[in-house]
């Protein structure tokens, strides 16, 4: 089923937005972490990079669980 | 390497992206709220900007309007969750204003460093002027003997020459630390203008609730421009004068006189005879400010610039917008045919307004089918104000001794220039009776 279906979201585009804020974060630590990976310059620069991604896909995990939730 | 304000309350995304730059070898500061980044823009000058639009202290455009209008102003990217922002953003803030959509990436990031550094190598002369031609290499040279030193500069020119763009070339050449700071008198009340260019204490006048710096003190140890000098009223104009004499300025309202160290580049559309003659600008004032005058030409006298130009509008409008027009041969002949009486804004206009109507799936741009605005007036020739005041025979004399100067008193070649027969031309002479003073040749009778 397309977003814009999806009969219980209230303030959908607030959602997406929340979202794409969750996934900029995402983007650029893996960006900063294979940089760093890259230079052979992980230490503990990368292995926090990795925590914030991990911590930011649970969160985007739960924004899509609040989707699924009936309105 | 360039120096990038970071502007975004996501502590995640803004250090993230904060290390990258600097392992990129950019020099980065961040800021979470708008009253940061205002703060950080009072004490910086910046390349580039990365801003979010929702902050918790307001929005990212309360940021964009914190920069000191028409100075020095970095590129500034709009990090934004929607995508229609894109319109608003372009229409209200123009060309140096652009957008990426969350979530971003490297290689957009570094795609905007890369044309930033392509962009400024472009032949831009001074970070900021295009064009290659004899007048404008020679606008160079005086930009380069003037701009290591402190003197005030008055740019002379047409409106839409670019004088503002000269000033900014001349305070990048001086290296100055802080931003240009730029105001335009015309637009500056009779009522403030001593406020907005000296300060004012708190209470100094109705309204004055807290102490205001004034553009002298902005513009501390940097470059103040002030565009259209002679709209200043002349009544303003001596205190203008006694800070440029003493370099102390003392607030409205205040009592005690503090240094400045600014070099002044003023900028007015009048020529030095109207200057003169319509009694807009105090002759000491005038010895002050043009220390080191510069006459930017307009865009006729350097038309071998114009493909130059046409093409950097261009390309801008290209990398902004992610097309590869180009300026086909036909309309590049056109391009370089016509006057453009409204000089280089009305030739980025015409461009501007050409690529909006270009059908997208086009290759090239298309023209519209003739230029004009309602301020792009064909020049008409003005009657010179030697010859108010004269009759037609004294103007008719002049204009006949002038003819016969030029062509070295070939009264044949005169003749044919002035549209009258030569016995016409001898006819005159012989009527004035004083071929002799006015031409200063003898023997004025007609050759049968």
């Amino acid at each position: 089923m397309k977003l814009q279906e999806y009969p219980g979201a209230p303030g959908l585009s607030k959602l997406v937005h929340d979202i794409r804020n969750e996934l900029n974060a995402i983007v650029m630590n893996a960006e900063l972490a294979r940089l760093l990976l890259q230079r052979q310059e992980a230490g503990d620069g990368a292995m926090r990079a990795l925590d914030v991604i991990l911590d930011k896909s649970s969160a985007c995990g739960r924004i899509l669980e609040e989707m699924q939730e009936p309105g | 390497m360039a120096k990038v304000l970071l502007v975004d309350d996501d502590a995640a995304f803004s250090d993230a992206t904060s290390q990258l730059l600097t392992l990129l070898g950019h020099n980065v500061d961040v800021a979470g709220t708008v009253a940061q980044a205002r703060e950080q823009l009072r004490g910086r000058a910046y390349d580039r900007i990365f801003l979010d639009l929702m902050l918790p202290d307001g929005s990212g455009f309360h940021v964009l309007e914190s920069l000191v209008p028409g100075a020095d102003q970095p590129r500034v990217t709009i990090i934004t969750g929607h995508p229609s922002v894109k319109n608003h953003v372009m229409s209200l803030y123009g060309m140096n204003v652009n957008y990426l959509v969350k979530p971003l990436d490297l290689q957009r990031i570094k795609r905007l460093f890369e044309d930033d550094a392509r962009s400024e190598a472009s032949e831009r002369h001074f970070g900021q002027l295009v064009g290659e031609s004899g007048a404008m290499r020679s606008l160079y040279r005086q930009i380069e003997r003037v701009a290591p030193t402190a003197a005030n500069v008055m740019l002379m020119g047409e409106s839409g020459v670019g004088k503002e763009m000269v000033a900014r070339a001349i305070h990048y050449a001086s290296q100055a630390a802080g931003h240009m700071v730029a105001a335009n008198c015309g637009a500056l009340s009779s009522e403030l203008i001593g406020s907005e260019l000296f300060g004012h204490e708190k209470g100094a006048f109705t309204g004055a609730v807290a102490r205001k710096s004034g553009l002298f003190e902005q513009a501390d140890n940097s470059t103040l421009f002030l565009d259209e000098i002679t709209e200043m009223p002349l009544s303003l104009q001596p205190n203008l004068l006694r800070v440029l004499e003493t370099q102390m300025v003392t607030r409205v309202g205040g009592i005690e006189a503090f240094p400045v160290n600014c070099r002044v580049i003023s900028a007015t559309n009048r020529t030095e005879r109207q200057l003169y003659e319509e009694n807009c600008l105090r002759e000491d004032l005038y010895y002050r400010l043009a220390v080191f005058p510069i006459y930017v030409p307009p865009l006729r006298e350097r038309m071998d610039d114009i493909p130059l130009l046409a093409g950097s509008f261009l390309q801008y409008l290209n990398r902004e917008n992610g097309t590869s027009l180009t300026v086909g041969e036909e309309a590049m002949k056109r391009l370089t045919a016509y006057e453009w009486p409204g000089n280089v804004r009305e030739l980025r206009h015409v461009i501007q307004r050409a690529y909006i109507m270009t059908e997208p799936d086009a290759e090239t741009l298309a023209l519209p089918s003739h230029f004009s605005s309602p301020f792009s007036r064909q020049r008409s020739p003005s009657v010179s104000s030697d010859l108010i005041g004269k009759t037609i025979e004294e103007v008719e004399r002049e204009l006949i001794a002038g003819t016969l100067k030029q062509f070295e008193n070939n009264k044949k070649k005169a003749a044919e220039v002035l549209g009258v027969s030569v016995k016409t031309l001898y006819n005159r002479l012989n009527a004035y009776g004083e071929d002799n003073e006015v031409t200063g040749i003898s023997g004025s009778s007609w050759p049968e």
